[in-house]
């Protein structure tokens, strides 16, 4: 800002202080888990700053008394899954939103914008009437095919189409004598395929940490996602501080790990998703 | 040319309408019946436990019943504290953060922006367990607050010492913290857009008439930030009124001592899925969301009354 940045500032000084204190707050809770996370329980008790070596260790004690790795890749196909159909969905429906003219899509889009204002509470009493109504419960399709509704991403898509796809090149595609789901194919799809990942960041982010959905649908213990199973560590006095710990490690860590390699995408992406309220 | 726009046109409508289908399909099933279901709900007595069949009309019971409930409006108090007091702090920091990140911060402005940020995409459930750690009576946190009182000898916070954060007196401010943490990042990102779009020829404008760093934020930034600042009070008055993550973890489950720490949703949770008690459920979460309404209603017309151009 100032010409004379050389110069001493301390105003400057104390913003760096300040900014840098509330980041290391942001992040201390990590630091923390990480922490305890490879410590043995005498470490702990003695609240000791170091890392230790017992990861491992802790993560097989973690093992013996929950189904910690299992419910992982659970939560792993449960994010696929919910990810792929909502993108998949959400391109479609974007894509026809912006290219098409057809009857109703004024009073559809009016009503989608309505309906995006409804808070989730509302549905979860239908939500689990209806998953219990066709067999639903403990499948963990009740947890990713509600993913499928995202008027946020059908919104962006058609965003996107609109502002990148002009009238001329379907035009002219036509004239070169492709169909219409051929021209969405190989046209619409290639094209909107920016809009389509940041789609798919925000529906990974919320559905890997998803909990209340789980929280009606999942109730074997068989059928458990990582939400849940730190979710019953969370009553459980007996478990050790160094096994919880070492499992809400390792629930943040997948998307630690993505977030450091593109955190400029996913704050970008995240930012724009956050208007789906 | 024409003929083959027609041609495309009269395509147009069975393509639109496969490719809608899928959504359309999900939607109706997920969103648009459920909106009529709950509706309906809301004046029936129903029991998940007993079937179907169990269902019948009541006429407002539901909402007599929970509108005349001690824990309901404890749970909306919670959720109206929490809202305000999170809300406040968190667009208070974002503002503050934001501007230091835009206008002062040159080197390392990146990795702290991506450090503020980071708490928006940890889960809530795991965070809460930390939390549950780092505040305990034994925990971390009561130890610093013990060895400042001891080292500045400070007695009287000595005296207050260890401390129960999850008690009915503390268990609010540790949920609204914890609501802080995770959501100052993401209003900072926003406000740094919003600040990224205003042109630095104003600021120049105003740095020839001599304006301090402080004033170039009242006098510039914050006016011009106003359409940002109502758009992400409004998402944060909606998502806040919504809060359940938080609160279910860090009371147990319970809403904790007294339902100090019980929320609306919570409280909707609680008496469709303890109680067994769906209709009144439902009549709940229609009024939070009546509620949610008035208040985005009276945000919007507070902002077109103050003048403020559209978000």
């Amino acid at each position: 800002m100032s010409a004379d940045g050389r110069r001493f500032d301390a105003g400057k000084l104390m913003i760096y202080l300040l900014v840098s204190l509330f980041a290391s707050l942001s992040l201390f809770p990590f630091y923390w888990s990480a922490l305890l996370a490879t410590q043995d329980t005498s470490a702990i008790m003695g609240m000791s700053l170091g890392f230790g070596r017992h990861l491992v260790e802790n993560y097989r004690g973690l093992e013996q008394q929950t189904p910690f790795t299992r419910s992982l890749l659970n939560t792993v196909y449960v994010t696929a899954m919910a990810t792929l159909l909502s993108v998949a969905v959400s391109a479609a429906a974007g894509y026809a939103f912006s290219v098409y003219r057809f009857r109703g899509k004024n009073v559809l889009f009016t009503i989608l914008m309505l309906t995006m204002m409804v808070p989730s509470v509302v549905n979860l009493v239908p939500y689990f009437f209806i998953i219990k109504s066709v067999g639903l419960i403990d499948r963990f399709a009740a947890v990713w095919l509600p993913a499928g509704v995202n008027i946020f991403g059908i919104f962006l898509v058609r965003q996107y189409v609109g502002a990148s796809l002009p009238g001329e090149i379907l035009d002219s595609a036509r004239m070169d004598g492709l169909n219409e789901p051929q021209i969405f194919l190989r046209i619409g799809l290639p094209l909107m395929r920016p809009a389509l990942l940041t789609v798919a960041i925000v529906v990974v982010v919320d559905t890997w940490n998803n909990f209340m959905l789980p929280l009606v649908a999942l109730q074997s213990p068989d059928k458990q996602i990582v939400q849940l199973v730190l979710r019953s560590l969370s009553g459980a006095t007996a478990t050790p501080w160094n096994l919880v710990m070492t499992g809400s490690f390792l629930a943040i860590v997948p998307l630690l790990i993505a977030f450091v390699f593109s955190s400029k995408q996913m704050m970008e992406s995240l930012t724009r998703g956050a208007v789906k309220g | 040319m024409r003929e083959t726009f027609l041609k495309g046109f009269l395509h147009d409508h069975r393509t639109a309408y496969l490719l809608l289908l899928p959504f359309m399909l999900l939607y109706a099933v997920f969103n648009v019946f459920p909106i009529f279901f709950s509706a309906f709900l809301s004046f029936q007595a129903w029991n998940p436990v007993k079937g179907l069949g169990s269902m019948s009309f009541v006429g407002l019971d539901n909402f007599t019943y929970a509108l005349t409930d001690d824990a309901f409006w404890v749970s909306l108090v919670n959720t109206i504290k929490i809202t305000l007091v999170s809300g406040l702090c968190q667009h208070l920091f974002a503002i503050t953060l934001a501007y230091c990140l835009v206008h002062v911060i040159v080197r390392g402005r990146h990795v702290l922006k991506a450090a503020i940020f980071l708490p928006y995409i940890t889960s809530s459930v795991a965070v809460s367990l930390i939390v549950f750690n780092l505040f305990s009576p034994v925990g971390a946190l009561n130890e610093l607050l013990a060895r400042l009182a001891a080292g500045l000898h400070l007695n009287a916070l000595a005296a207050t010492l260890p401390v129960d954060f999850f008690d009915s007196n503390w268990i609010r401010f540790t949920i609204a913290n914890q609501v802080t943490w995770k959501f100052t990042g993401i209003n900072t990102v926003i406000y740094m857009t919003g600040l990224a779009s205003i042109s630095p020829d104003l600021y120049e404008a105003i740095e020839l008439d001599g304006a301090s760093r402080l004033q170039k934020f009242r006098y510039i930034a914050l006016p011009l930030l106003a359409p940002f600042i109502f758009f992400a009070t409004l998402m944060t008055l909606i998502g806040n009124m919504q809060l359940f993550n938080e609160p279910m973890i860090l009371t147990r489950g319970t809403g904790g001592i007294d339902n100090s720490g019980l929320t609306v949703s919570m409280y909707v949770y609680k008496t469709g899925w303890s109680y067994l008690d769906m209709g009144t459920a439902s009549a709940i979460s229609w009024v939070l969301f009546l509620l949610i309404a008035l208040v985005s209603a009276l945000m919007f017309w507070g902002f077109s009354k103050r003048g403020g151009s559209n978000p």
